[in-house]
């Protein structure tokens, strides 16, 4: 055993002391309740009457029995897999255009960044709006140039496109990050690659892009992590797109807008089937862990860190 | 349904609404109704303002528009508990839904204050709003529910035993819960294996909305509005129109519109029962569910596809369909009235009964609210005496008259004036014995939302057929229930 002085003895208490709210808030509103919906996913429970032990039987009609598991499984990752890549894509590129030398830079990093704060309930709404079928202005500019125009919330081909084009809508929150990551680029770089004759372009491959993967990195766990979550944004435009029928239209049409989450939520408080949920919970944080374990681990090849 | 409006700010519009609306009730009250409120007080000073300066647009609002008048206000009268509690005790009483404020009446919570000052040592807290079924679920499992809960159809928390049997309080007598007296399917819905479990208050059910102009616009007569569902097509037919990129202008009827299609609404028009309680099966594959959804199937390809017609609800972006003025028929419940009376004051409509398929029985489900005793209330006798009264005839009369619904006892709504003069409301009273409580499926919300729905919509997309749907719906649902029915 580790042998403390008085004094360290002393600095432990107090340390301990003074983080206590977070050690009991960790045990009793995260420890305690992921155990619990652990014991809970073994279970058949509605929360009205006493848990009865399963075992593995939620695990397996998740898997074997549910007609909407693989629905909401390959919505979600059909989301995941677009939304992230895009979404680093876009912040990439506009960090590069907000960090150019130009007047009012000020003001347009302010104009990107703005979206980012509005509460998402009132940005789906917004594009509730926007992709109205016949008076959004999606559909108006397309027709403007001779399109037909889609059924953005009404067809189930473009229900998901729609969400992850939306998703867009607060990429101005990321691009600050890139922006600190850019600034923190040495300039000397730079100078020395043009005394060597690198063009813009390759300056940006072989300088900026490689510096910046620590960024990426960062933006590319918490995107997978955010979009396996995804709800709210869905939730909204599934239930005013007036694209499916009546009750449950908040999954949009035929179910398109059915992600993991939402189905998870429905289980629990509609269906009052807790512990099945609590198994789709657990299903969904192995997913999502397998998922960064392997990003993680893809990370030593592609992420460079500058001091490194 | 929320019928409150904000009215802050009075338009040119919002006066002559007024005016209308005063027009209405000074002749009412003129017929010797009782004494006007506040509202109509202050309605009278705005028409007499406004006539003198917009006589022609008045008369115009009056002859185009059908105006809901103000209804006279009679107040329930709470008894006096006796002996009174010695102590001050505190009756909790949540409610799913949002207040209800019309014509200047909060119709839930006056009673409540009516009650709290006969019986100032009971005082009952009403909460809107607070009733969803995530808080209701951790109350009840921790022990700390409200004593009592106004919410939706109350079948799964019954099936859950989340909610206690009002038996043993009926069985005392001296209450109006009496089955004879009750529209059957009321009581059906209320009454669990012969056991009451929740008081169903101010019940409504849906309608059909006929848009006038537009029905002469298509050479008919408002007046004759269709009433199977034969002529509800024909008369679509010559409502409806597209524009050149095929997309509806005008949309004729649509069975799919807001509350048009859920719970199953057409395949029990069609006289589906859709649950066997004796046996407790699901028959959503019985032969009638067929044929309501094969005619769901046929009226979408007659009118341009399902998705043209969704696309038409979506293009709405959010706006009453029947309020756009861009629908003949409109299915819904009777609170679209106070709907279009604050917002749509100058379409002009007319209300009939539900269309009834070749065969069928007409009618529609029943909507409302139920109050229940969840378990593990504390204070449950004093409770009782004020729910017995808070659901009882006179509160129902007086929340029905305000808010735009009725009471539960044919008795009471044949003696209501209000109701039987109404032209928009006959049709609704005129309905509520024909029709039927949501399906008593113990899983009720898992049946319709992942079996009944998804496969309804998968057979209108052209993805399977109608037996085939309705086959694939009855296993899913009922295999649910089969894993509930095993766990009781």
């Amino acid at each position: 055993m580790l042998q403390l002085s008085h004094m360290e003895r002393a600095r432990l208490k107090w340390g301990l002391i003074f983080i206590s709210p977070w050690i009991l808030g960790f045990l009793l509103f995260l420890l305690y309740p992921m155990l619990a919906s652990m014991y809970y996913s073994f279970t058949d429970y509605d929360v009205l009457r006493p848990p009865r032990w399963v075992g593995l039987g939620n695990y397996v009609r998740f898997f074997t029995k549910d007609n909407l598991a693989f629905t909401c499984i390959y919505n979600t990752l059909y989301f995941a897999t677009f939304s992230v890549p895009l979404n680093i894509l876009v912040a990439v590129v506009l960090s590069l255009l907000l960090n150019a030398r130009v007047k009012g830079l000020a003001v347009f990093r302010a104009i990107f960044f703005i979206p980012s704060i509005v509460p998402v309930v009132s940005t789906a709404i917004l594009w509730v709006w926007l992709f109205n079928t016949r008076n959004g202005l999606f559909n108006m500019a397309l027709r403007a140039i001779g399109f037909q125009g889609v059924g953005w919330l009404t067809d189930p081909a473009w229900a998901k496109p729609s969400m992850i084009i939306m998703t867009l809508w607060g990429v101005g929150g990321t691009v600050i990050i890139y922006l600190a990551g850019l600034q923190d680029i040495p300039g000397q770089l730079y100078e020395a690659a043009t005394i060597d004759g690198a063009g813009a372009w390759q300056q940006i491959t072989k300088i900026t892009i490689p510096l910046l993967t620590p960024q990426i990195f960062f933006h590319l766990v918490m995107g997978v992590i955010g979009a396996f979550q995804v709800f709210t944004q869905a939730f909204i435009m599934g239930s005013l797109g007036g694209g499916a029928l009546g009750m449950g239209s908040e999954a949009g049409p035929a179910n398109a807008l059915l992600f993991y989450s939402f189905y998870l939520y429905l289980n629990a408080f509609r269906f009052f089937r807790m512990g099945y949920a609590s198994a789709m919970a657990w299903v969904l944080f192995a997913i999502t862990l397998m998922c960064t374990l392997v990003i993680l681990r893809s990370s030593r090849r592609w992420v460079f860190y500058g001091g490194a | 349904m929320d019928l409150r409006m904000a009215r802050n700010k009075k338009t040119r519009r919002e006066f002559l609404r007024l005016a209308g609306l005063a027009v209405s009730s000074a002749a009412l009250s003129a017929c010797g109704g009782p004494t006007p409120s506040p509202v109509v007080v202050e309605q009278e000073k705005v028409v007499k303002e406004t006539v003198e300066k917009q006589v022609t647009e008045i008369v115009q609002v009056v002859v185009t528009a059908t105006p809901y008048p103000v209804p006279p206000v009679v107040l329930p009268v709470a008894p006096v508990v006796t002996p009174a509690p010695e102590q001050p005790i505190d009756i909790v009483y949540w409610d799913l839904y949002s207040r209800l404020v019309w014509h200047g009446q909060d119709v839930k919570q006056v009673p409540v204050d009516l009650w709290n000052q006969a019986n100032p040592n009971i005082r009952v807290h009403y909460l809107p709003g607070a009733g969803a079924k995530e808080k209701v679920l951790t109350a009840v499992a921790s022990g700390t529910p409200p004593d009592l809960l106004l919410t939706d159809p109350p079948t799964e928390y019954v099936y859950r035993k989340a909610v206690d049997s009002l038996q043993p309080y009926l069985e005392k007598g001296d209450h109006p819960y009496i089955e004879k007296d009750i529209y059957p399917g009321v009581w059906k819905g209320m009454a669990f294996k012969g056991e009451v479990y929740a008081i169903h208050r101010v019940p409504n059910n849906a309608g059909m909305y006929i848009n006038a102009d537009l029905f002469q616009q298509a050479g008919l007569d408002p007046d004759n509005p269709p009433r199977t569902l034969a002529e509800v097509e024909e008369c679509a037919a010559k409502i409806h129109k597209v524009d050149s990129n095929g997309d509806i202008e005008i949309l004729g009827f649509s069975p799919w519109l807001n509350i048009a299609g859920i719970w199953g609404t057409w395949a029990e028009a069609f006289g589906a029962e859709l649950w066997d309680e004796a046996n407790n099966r699901v028959t959503f594959d019985e032969e009638k569910s067929v044929k309501a959804l094969e005619w769901q199937v046929e009226y979408a390809r007659k009118f341009g596809g399902y998705e043209k017609i969704l696309a038409f609800n979506d293009a709405l972006a959010g706006m009453d369909p029947f309020g756009s003025g861009r629908v003949g028929i409109y299915i819904t419940g009777p609170w679209q009235i106070g709907i279009m009376q604050d917002n749509y004051p100058a379409i002009n409509y007319r209300t009939s009964t539900m269309p009834v398929p070749e065969g069928g029985r007409g009618g529609s489900w029943l909507g409302g609210s139920w109050m229940v005793m969840p378990r593990g209330g504390k204070n449950r006798d004093i409770a009782w005496e004020f729910m017995k009264w808070y659901c009882g005839k006179e509160c129902q009369d007086y929340e029905g008259t305000q808010g735009i619904g009725f009471t539960i006892w044919p008795e009471v709504n044949e003696k209501n004036e209000w109701f039987n003069t109404l032209e928009q409301l006959k049709p609704f009273l005129r309905d509520l014995p024909h029709c039927w409580p949501i399906p008593l499926i113990p899983t009720v919300n898992h049946a319709f939302f992942t079996a009944f729905n998804p496969m309804v919509d998968e057979c209108l997309r052209g993805k399977r057929t109608p037996m085939d749907a309705m086959r694939e719906a009855t296993r899913i649902a009922q295999e649910e229930v089969d894993r509930f029915i095993s766990n009781l």
